[in-house]
């Protein structure tokens, strides 16, 4: 059967159809519409309102009738309006100072120096971490751990020995520059700044021989911002020179310009307390060769026994382990 | 249907010839050609030679000549100082609403012949019926007025400031009979003047013995899928509106359609719209064969003779939907399409690219339409039978 | 034992200030003593609080509710009383950039003393889980949820603004939103939607924003200047801040509570939208899904188009309708019999 066209109704087809396009154009449109172009409204009516330039002063407008009224209650209006935004920016730019002059001192507080810490790194023993199986329990459930000051790269080694993935910061271009050649996921940045700006949250984090490089507000703030970027149940590592050995004080402490103060490791394991850690724990390592200490002699009488154990409590103090790592647990 | 006696009756035109450009000046050629079956005819015309020409010179001499086998008599223009006339005119073809000082300046330059209107004063008796078109020229006007009962007016209405004057409330209600070519301009007419029961729709004849070959066209042309418009390419025939949609409509939805131009005055084309210029009657008819269909978006068309020229030849048309006419044309026809804006235009080119057979459906349609109700036979007819 | 309550702002009708007043009227009626302190009170509610400097009492807990800067959290630090936080959340500072650089520094601020608000408080509570998530990742080891409290009675037992009541007694599909004009409140994105819905779906509809602009004038102007921009005066209804019976009336005729809203911390007007039984149809972001908990309909996309067609099926389709309504019924249920045992003196109890 050959049913007739009638144009009316293909009008209905294309209109319908028209429609859609229009609409399609239309959305389009309003979605590339940015409100802020628009132009603004003749100045917004403020209602009945009492006007508050802040919440502590408050300006009652006049409320007589009389043919003054209108007029001067419109002028008070523009007036309160004017003067609040006047204020608003004054608080606005004073905010802004404050924030820029915050920053300005901190900056000058660093004064730079001219010390080439990866020329000295390669001539002195830079107290590589012999010590990093004793670390692995803590980080082989890690998927994304994070090494704070990796220096020479030995723990990203290590991680990358265990096919742990981890990344790592430090503020030395040098130290940047040949773990990125080496294909590591690094960064150069200062420490602190590095975890204040970064929202990534880590399953381990590891810090060796940086805590004594570090001032007492630095210290504290970089514990208290990787507890921050701790992924409960994860841990923070932190390896630093023990004091409780003397021969450190013969040997590291002194050798490093950048070194500010070595750190009592009761001291460290209560500012990890203190900052949140849980199961807060100490693991000393790079001990000595029995070569190395002071050797005790025979026991052949009485005055010998005195002699050895006084050599002992003498090896305890001046050759005790020359590391020291707080374990904590978030 | 029975001859009438052979009466004479007279066209009455501001200026003859047979190779006058213009719908209205064509028209009358025509049925001067085909009444002439029926009727002696005289014309009755100034010595003025076209539209374009200097309305104070006389190009003919007056006096009596013979023309396409008809009697023409030739009366000298009334010649005046048209300074004022072409200003307001000037307003006028703006589209400036005319007011009362506008309308005596108009009337007072408006091409005229007082030798005309005595020879009609006095000749009136030996003449059947008057025909007047169209309406705005002075000859029109005061002939009318002049023979009342035995005037018939073929306007050639537009909406347009000249049809607004008050002097056609007269002239459409005291002439004996007003012949429309489409339902449309009889609607404006009672819009401006009000209804009258002389007023009658009879169509307008056209000469379907023309054909258009695509092959021919494609050989010299080489261009294939595209769109035509045919007109002069100024704002009367809307061409802005035209160019402004088929370039959106090519930026949205890129493809190798083409929009095809063809008639006077000359635009900047790119590689999507080709502009031919003027070409002659038998290449037009071979472009509208060879294209998709026929876009005509003009505002004012009083009849559209290129749109039934497209539908005799089975092309698909796309009109304006606010042209009363050739929606007239589309619906009566069930032949075209009618868009009101960019998004009914380009879903209508999408619907046909999409729907082949339901295009050349339609322009079968209008051949049927065209063939049926605008051959000169039946137009004839109308005429006759409604001069009763 | 002794309670006291802090709060930065304290004023009327405001849902932190009425929590407030909640919780103070549950611990006194376990004959519990407890006091409002505040740095800024408005003139109805001098009589109920006093300042916060003159606070003494070295015993007493103390819960600081907490949506925005304040220097009370710098005092509270010095003392040694048990201390807990009640978070309203603080919305983000981005949404204001380009409206509001006063408020940008502020919210700023509030972020950054919020930071080390763990620190002070012995543990944190707050009202949705979306909060909670945020007082973890700031170092909140102890955090508590609670159900906010919502006064239904005086939803329930107001008098309708009938004037209100009169003038949306039409056959319109009237869309609401109750909420502070706010660049996050995004009432922005409501109407470029509505424009889309009232142009192609129904031109026999409205749009009702109601909400003080107070603070955020540079926004406000913005939003007028979109609805002249669009041609939708006769089709948008702009309300300030309003009476309880106005809010009421508008909920009772409105058909459906529609938001774009970017961040909430908990988003009371669902509940009271569920309360007055239209549906709600609701960006999912913050702590909007779990508020409505299964009920009203949730949106991912911002789709203008796709919005509306989900709109216009709403308020047509009436078994789909229907099946909302229950749900919010159900979960409205839920709420009310959470809201009613007093759980944060239990929480305080067992914790202090």
């Amino acid at each position: 059967m050959n049913k007739e066209i009638s144009v009316v109704e293909i009008m209905k087809e294309i209109e319908n159809n028209a429609k859609k396009e229009r609409m399609l154009n239309d959305s389009q449109r309003l979605n590339n519409l940015d409100i802020k172009s628009l132009k603004d409204i003749e100045f917004p009516e403020l209602n009945n309102q009492d006007f508050l330039i802040s919440s502590k002063l408050r300006l009652r407008k006049v409320e007589n009738k009389g043919i003054f009224t209108r007029p001067i209650n419109y002028l008070l209006r523009k007036f309160y309006f004017a003067l609040r935004y006047l204020l608003d920016s004054l608080i606005v730019s004073q905010e802004k100072f404050n924030i820029f002059a915050n920053n300005f001192i901190l900056e000058n507080e660093k004064k730079e120096i001219d010390f080439d810490y990866f020329d000295f790194s390669s001539e002195f023993r830079t107290n590589a971490s012999n010590n990093l199986d004793l670390y692995l329990p803590f980080f082989k459930d890690s998927k994304n751990a994070l090494d704070l000051g990796f220096g020479n790269g030995e723990f990203l080694q290590f991680l990358k020995k265990h096919n742990i993935q981890g990344q790592g910061v430090d503020s030395n271009k040098d130290f940047v520059e040949k773990m990125k050649g080496l294909d590591f996921d690094v960064y150069e940045a200062d420490l602190i700044k590095f975890l204040e700006d970064n929202n990534d949250i880590y399953d381990g984090v590891f810090c060796a021989q940086v805590a004594e490089h570090l001032d007492n507000f630095n210290l504290l703030k970089l514990v208290s911002l990787v507890f921050k970027s701790l992924k409960e149940n994860s841990y923070f590592i932190m390896e630093t020179i023990n004091v409780k050995s003397l021969s450190v004080f013969t040997n590291s402490v002194y050798k490093d310009l950048t070194h500010i103060r070595p750190i009592h490791p009761d001291l460290l394991r209560y500012i990890f307390k203190k900052a949140g850690f849980k199961d807060v724990s100490l693991i000393f390592s790079s001990e000595f060769k029995n070569e190395e200490k002071l050797k005790k002699v025979e026991e052949k009488s009485d005055n010998d026994k005195v002699l050895n154990s006084n050599l002992d409590i003498l090896n305890e103090i001046i050759f005790a382990p020359q590391d020291y790592a707080v374990v904590g647990k978030k | 249907m029975q001859l009438l006696e052979k009466n004479k009756i007279c066209f009455v035109l501001p200026w003859f010839g047979e190779n006058i450009v213009g719908g209205a000046e064509k028209e009358a050629r025509q049925l001067i050609k085909y009444l002439s079956k029926y009727f002696e005819i005289e014309i009755l015309s100034t010595t003025v030679k076209d539209f374009f020409s200097d309305w104070n010179l006389n190009y003919y001499k007056e006096g009596i000549y013979r023309e396409l086998g008809v009697l023409v008599r030739r009366f000298d223009v009334d010649k005046v100082d048209r300074t004022e006339f072409h200003n307001v005119n000037r307003l006028l073809m703006q589209g400036k609403n005319p007011n009362a000082y506008d309308e005596k300046v108009y009337l007072e330059g408006i091409i005229n012949s007082k030798n005309l209107l005595n020879f009609i004063k006095l000749n009136k008796d030996n003449y059947k019926y008057f025909f007047f078109m169209p309406y705005m020229f002075g000859t029109t006007i005061n002939g009318v007025l002049n023979v009342l009962d035995k005037s018939v007016l073929i306007p050639c209405l537009h909406d347009e400031s000249y049809a607004k004057m008050t002097i056609f409330n007269d002239v459409f209600h005291k002439a004996f009979r007003v012949f429309f070519h489409m339902n449309s301009e009889k609607n404006l007419a009672e819009k401006l003047y009000g209804t009258s029961p002389s007023y009658r729709v009879v169509g307008e004849g056209v000469n379907f013995n023309f054909s258009g070959d695509s092959k021919k066209f494609y050989e010299k042309f080489k261009i294939k899928n595209f769109y035509l418009f045919i007109g002069r390419k100024d704002e009367g025939k809307n061409i802005s509106l035209l160019l402004k949609w088929f370039r959106l409509y090519k930026k949205k939805n890129p493809s190798d359609l083409k929009l095809v131009l063809i008639g006077p005055l000359k635009i900047e084309g790119d590689e999507d719209i080709i502009d031919l210029g003027f070409l002659p009657e038998n290449e037009k008819y071979d472009a509208i064969s060879a294209s998709l269909g026929l876009i005509n978006l003009s505002l004012y068309e009083s009849f559209s003779l290129v749109v039934l020229e497209s539908a005799f030849l089975k092309k698909v048309v796309i009109v304006l939907s606010n042209c009363e006419t050739t929606k007239e044309h589309c619906l009566n026809g069930n032949m075209g399409l009618y868009v009101k804006d960019y998004y009914e235009f380009s879903s209508s080119l999408k619907y046909l690219e999409k729907n082949p057979d339901i295009a050349k459906k339609l322009g079968e349609n209008g051949y049927n339409y065209a063939v049926t109700n605008f051959s000169f036979e039946i137009v004839i007819n109308k005429i006759l039978e409604n001069l009763l | 034992m002794r309670i006291d309550q802090f709060v930065s702002n304290f004023s009327f009708g405001d849902a932190v200030s009425n929590n407030v007043r909640y919780i103070k009227k549950e611990l006194n009626k376990r004959g519990i003593k407890s006091d409002i302190f505040t740095q800024y009170r408005d003139q109805y509610s001098e009589k109920e609080c006093k300042i916060y400097t003159e606070f003494s009492d070295k015993n007493a807990v103390i819960i600081m509710h907490s949506s925005t800067y304040s220097d009370i959290h710098n005092f509270l630090e010095k003392l040694n009383n048990k201390k807990i936080l009640f978070y309203h959340n603080i919305t983000p500072s981005k949404f204001f950039i380009g409206f509001n650089d006063f408020f940008v520094t502020h919210l700023e601020k509030a972020r950054n003393q919020l930071k080390n608000l763990y620190k002070i408080y012995d543990f944190a509570v707050s009202v949705s889980e979306f909060n909670i998530q945020e007082l973890k990742e700031i170092g909140f080891k102890k955090v508590f949820k609670v159900p906010l409290f919502i006064d239904f009675n005086k939803l329930k037992y107001t008098n309708f603004d009938n004037e209100i009541l009169n003038k949306y007694n039409t056959n319109e599909d009237k869309l609401f939103f109750l909420g502070r004009f706010a660049p996050n409140k995004k009432q922005d994105d409501i109407i470029k939607t509505f424009y889309i819905y009232n142009k192609y779906f129904n031109q026999n509809s409205r749009l009702i924003l109601a909400g003080d602009y107070k603070g955020q004038e540079n926004y406000y102007s913005k939003i007028l200047s979109l609805i002249k921009h669009l041609s939708l005066e006769n089709f948008v209804d702009i309300y300030g801040k309003i009476s309880n019976e106005t809010m009421c009336s508008l909920y009772k005729k409105s058909n459906l509570f529609f938001s774009m809203s970017e961040h909430e911390g908990f988003f009371v007007p669902v509940m009271e939208a569920y309360f007055f039984n239209i549906p709600v149809f609701a960006y999912d972001f913050g702590a909007v899904k779990e508020t409505m908990n299964n009920g009203g309909i949730l949106f991912n996309n911002k789709d203008f188009i796709v919005l509306s067609e989900e709109i216009f099926k709403i308020l047509n389709d009436k078994i789909y309708l229907k099946e909302i309504l229950n749900k919010q019924k159900s979960s409205l249920s839920k709420f009310v019999s959470e809201c009613n045992d007093f759980k944060l003196y239990q929480i305080i109890l067992e914790n202090i």
